[in-house]
């Protein structure tokens, strides 16, 4: 009589601990949940502004080194000789370049202008259409590469040639004695960078690179690229913000998040490189590279975190008042069992009460607790077959709980150290774990039907 | 869909169809329901998961359900192993 009584108020006391204590911790996540959420949503924002980044990285690489190919070239000896009469120097000279053309696939062509702007000598990439050089020079920049210095490098804006492919102009003046005798001029295809912003588009989000107007540079869809017809401001209405906007980053308008990055492209191409010096003085030429993203992905995503932080716990809460409940079952009739349970409701409880600090989000071991607790009853169970006489019902049951101890153990220990990769090897990891388990289960059900009364 | 999820998804149905078509047997012939509860449960939660795979609805919320009935059903033939009036010794 006094044991009952001691076993039940132990009962109300650990069991008013337990609803307390999760109360408590359900309270607390409540307000953590706000914090973290908001924290969450700055991590999706500072991941896409990292990928801004890298993706501005990967395109700045090229600009700086073709800035060095072209001081490269006009270095090469007898160049000069070209445009001062020297007809020893135009072949040795052509073999460079057409050489260099050849192994430098980006560059659709380069000519050697006299100081008029004339052509005088203009070499195509071998399998590239042909342009006419002259034409991608307006007047006004031929202006601008007449006024350069020997190791200045003129950069033009993102035009179309007359072929329609999007290219970017490059000039230096050629000098010959402390003279200027010429110009040498490089025109590159943009596809290189163009290509890596529109493979950065995703299912929900869309990347552009857009002019200072808002005119389309890089859309998925090509027929928007330089068309009139089609502009980001006017599509989006953000363009003012975009503009002034140098500190933030991104901008919440009506259902879509907007991130952006300006670019120059003469001035951060020429500044990063040492030796050449930013030539383009006109800052009202940009490009703003412009993510744009549906504000329901970042919000699914955040409210994911809902639904993982109170269905993560739920198994746990089971499990704990199962192991509980069970522990006080047993302690009248075998108190080693007792203690067995009762280590593993405390591990549970512990892993429980961290889940809601976002402690076990880390753990490890806080996703094997549920197979770890069914290992531990279906040893149990293998271990009840001793209280059967029967030999056979004894040995299906011992047999089946076995097998699915043995499943389950296998499962954490095999996710514990990721020990298996590929899909062969893990195709035939879970084939054999379902034989086990349905074999075990089908033992277990055998054997569990062996004489009933 | 991936083989890994596709064999999954078989064995899984595989499982649960011979569990129920074995437990149902059972019922039949005991004529007890209430002792088979347990395995007609994890039968029907291997076909909710195998289900989840198959629709891709795999996800901490079906894994949790999946788990904690394991883990009860588990729990239930234990008791039912350890009540000795409901077997013959």
């Amino acid at each position: 009589m006094k044991y009952n009584l001691l076993q039940n108020n132990l009962v109300l006391i650990v069991l008013s601990f337990l609803l307390i204590s999760t109360f408590f911790i359900g309270f607390n996540n409540c307000l953590n949940l706000q914090e973290l959420k908001q924290s969450e949503r700055l991590g999706l924002i500072e991941l896409t502004n990292q990928r801004i980044s890298s993706l501005f990285f990967d395109i700045n690489n090229i600009p700086g080194g073709i800035g060095k190919d072209i001081l490269f070239l006009k270095d090469l000896s007898c160049l000069d000789g070209i445009l001062t009469n020297k007809p020893e120097c135009l072949d040795p000279s052509k073999e460079n370049l057409i050489s260099f053309l050849s192994k430098n696939l980006i560059y659709n062509q380069i000519c050697i202008l006299d100081t008029k702007g004339n052509s005088v000598l203009v070499l195509d990439s071998p399998d590239k259409q042909k342009t006419e050089c002259s034409s991608l020079l307006e007047q006004d920049s031929l202006e601008k590469l007449s006024l350069l210095n020997q190791d200045e490098i003129y950069l033009s804006k993102l035009i179309k040639n007359d072929k329609g492919n999007l290219v970017l102009v490059y000039g230096s003046p050629i000098y010959s004695n402390g003279l200027k005798v010429g110009y040498l001029v490089a025109q590159v295809s943009s596809d290189y960078f163009l290509e890596d912003i529109r493979n950065f588009n995703k299912d929900e989000e869309n990347v552009f690179l857009i002019d200072n107007f808002g005119n389309y540079l890089v859309h998925k869809n090509k027929s928007y690229e330089f068309s009139p017809d089609f502009n980001f401001c006017t599509e989006y209405d953000v363009c003012d913000n975009i503009s002034k906007d140098y500190e933030q980053k991104y901008i919440e308008i009506g259902d879509k998040i907007i991130f952006f990055e300006h670019l120059y492209p003469s001035s951060f191409s020429f500044e990063i490189y040492n030796g050449l010096k930013k030539t383009n003085e006109d800052e009202d030429y940009y490009w703003t590279l412009v993510f744009v993203g549906d504000k329901d992905y970042f919000d699914t995503r955040i409210e994911n975190l809902n639904e993982r932080y109170f269905f993560s716990t739920v198994p746990l809460i089971l499990i704990a008042l199962g192991i509980f409940f069970l522990v006080f079952r047993k302690i009248k009739q075998n108190f080693a069992l007792s203690i067995i349970f009762g280590i593993f409701f405390l591990i549970t409880y512990f892993f429980l009460i961290t889940s809601f600090f976002g402690g076990a989000q880390n753990a490890k071991l806080y996703d094997d607790i549920p197979d770890l607790a069914i290992a531990l009853v279906t040893f149990l169970i293998m271990v009840s077959s001793y209280r059967f006489k029967d030999k056979l019902k004894q040995r299906d049951i011992f047999i089946g709980g076995l097998f699915l101890f043995l499943c389950r153990m296998i499962q954490v220990i095999f996710q514990e150290y990721q020990l298996f990769h590929g899909v062969l090897v893990s195709s035939v990891y879970w084939i054999f774990l379902g034989i086990l388990e349905l074999t075990g289960m089908i033992f277990l059900l055998v054997g569990y039907g062996r004489n009933i009364k | 869909m991936n083989l890994e999820i596709l064999i999954g998804t078989i064995y899984l149905l595989v499982m649960s169809l011979v569990l129920i078509w074995i437990t149902s047997a059972m019922i039949t012939k005991y004529k007890k329901i209430k002792l088979f509860l347990p395995f007609v449960l994890i039968g029907f939660t291997w076909c909710i998961q195998s289900g989840a795979m198959l629709f891709s609805l795999f996800n901490f919320t079906i894994w949790s359900i999946y788990e904690g009935l394991i883990f009860l059903s588990f729990i239930g033939i234990l008791i039912n192993l350890r009540r000795d009036k409901l077997w013959k010794i």
